[in-house]
């Protein structure tokens, strides 16, 4: 099962696979109130990811994220994270770009915030 | 800042009629023309600040950006700071229970100076919430960086939402970046309102904090 939002100059792309445990973000959050937004998304999630997944590959790669949408984003990586059946088994990349030091900021702020090592991944110019 | 000075001023006092043909029409131009090109203005903009429109300012501000900042951290770090800015005066604007002080007659002001660049913003606050904003701007001006970094974390995992739905992470936010004091003051008008001013510096080169390596 699949769910896919296309990315718009404000709402990021959404890129769920369930058969592939596999799940992309990326792009722009940029929404003044990314609320109803992420409302949705997590509730796609609720509905269908009810199992448990032995692994979890999630792809984050964006441009920008307002701090509106931070709160947001990490709720609905929480649930994502939570149905891997070990921490072990997630294998998060945070792509960025070469020299944004305050987007590589941000991915380890998040992954404190969700126990997570992540995977930094330099993109070039 | 002169201009800037003089915008407000005018604002202030002649609230409904403004327009920058009379900001013009009474100042010498002359000295406008200096100012304009001492200070570089990127982007200035007078009016209500909607939701809408926040996104065709910032579409603005990217193009222009493009075009005069080779370093891509220090055009993406101002970006995110004008946007944290303008959605700031949107939220208030959705807060104001009267249309006394909404955010009509906002005033932006973007400027690139020799270490960095300014944004200056301006709008109406109603008088009853001067006090809270005044608490949370000096609180986070009173930190140290490192206590900063710790309340901005805190804040970041707390899990909780304004009924507005914001995070409380924007000023936060403007003040970790930058590594500067966030700028404001409040100027008394009619119809229990204050223009709030506010301006945050963003320098050139990077002042981000040191992170701790997880």
């Amino acid at each position: 099962m699949e769910f896919k939002l296309p990315a718009t100059p404000t709402t990021p792309l959404i890129n769920f696979d369930l058969a592939q445990h596999y799940f992309v973000v990326s792009g722009r959050s940029t929404l003044e109130n990314p609320f109803d937004f992420y409302e949705n998304v997590n509730g796609w999630l609720k509905t269908n990811l009810s199992m448990s997944l032995p692994c979890v590959t999630i792809d984050l790669d964006f441009e920008y994220v307002n701090t509106s949408s931070w709160k947001c984003l990490l709720e609905t990586l929480r649930k994502i994270v939570d149905r891997a059946e070990s921490r072990t088994g997630v294998t998060l990349n945070w792509f960025y770009q070469q020299e944004d030091d305050d987007m590589r900021d941000m991915g380890e702020d998040f992954s404190e915030s969700l126990g997570i090592p992540f995977n930094f991944r330099e993109k070039p110019f | 800042m002169k201009l800037w000075l003089f915008v407000s001023k005018l604002t202030i006092e002649r609230i409904s009629d403004f327009t920058f043909e009379g900001l013009l029409a009474n100042m010498d131009h002359r000295e406008l023309y200096f100012e304009m090109h001492e200070e570089k203005i990127m982007l200035t903009f007078k009016g209500d600040i909607t939701g809408e429109l926040v996104q065709a300012i910032m579409n603005s501000l990217e193009r222009r950006l493009a075009l005069v900042e080779d370093n891509l951290p220090v055009r993406k770090r101002l970006y995110s700071i004008l946007l944290e800015c303008l959605q700031n005066i949107v939220h208030h604007q959705a807060d104001a229970t009267s249309n006394a002080c909404s955010a009509q007659a906002g005033l932006l002001l973007v400027t690139s100076e020799r270490d960095g660049y300014s944004v200056r913003t301006g709008n109406k606050i109603s008088n009853d919430k001067i006090s809270a904003l005044r608490k949370w701007l000096d609180k986070l001006n009173s930190l140290s960086t490192e206590q900063l970094r710790t309340f901005y974390k805190e804040t970041l995992n707390n899990r909780e939402f304004s009924e507005k739905g914001t995070a409380g992470l924007g000023f936060i936010y403007m003040t970790q970046k930058t590594g500067q004091r966030l700028n404001y003051s409040f100027e008394k008008m009619s119809g229990g309102c204050s223009l709030f001013s506010f301006n945050i510096f963003v320098p050139r080169k990077h002042t981000s904090l040191t992170v701790t390596q997880v």
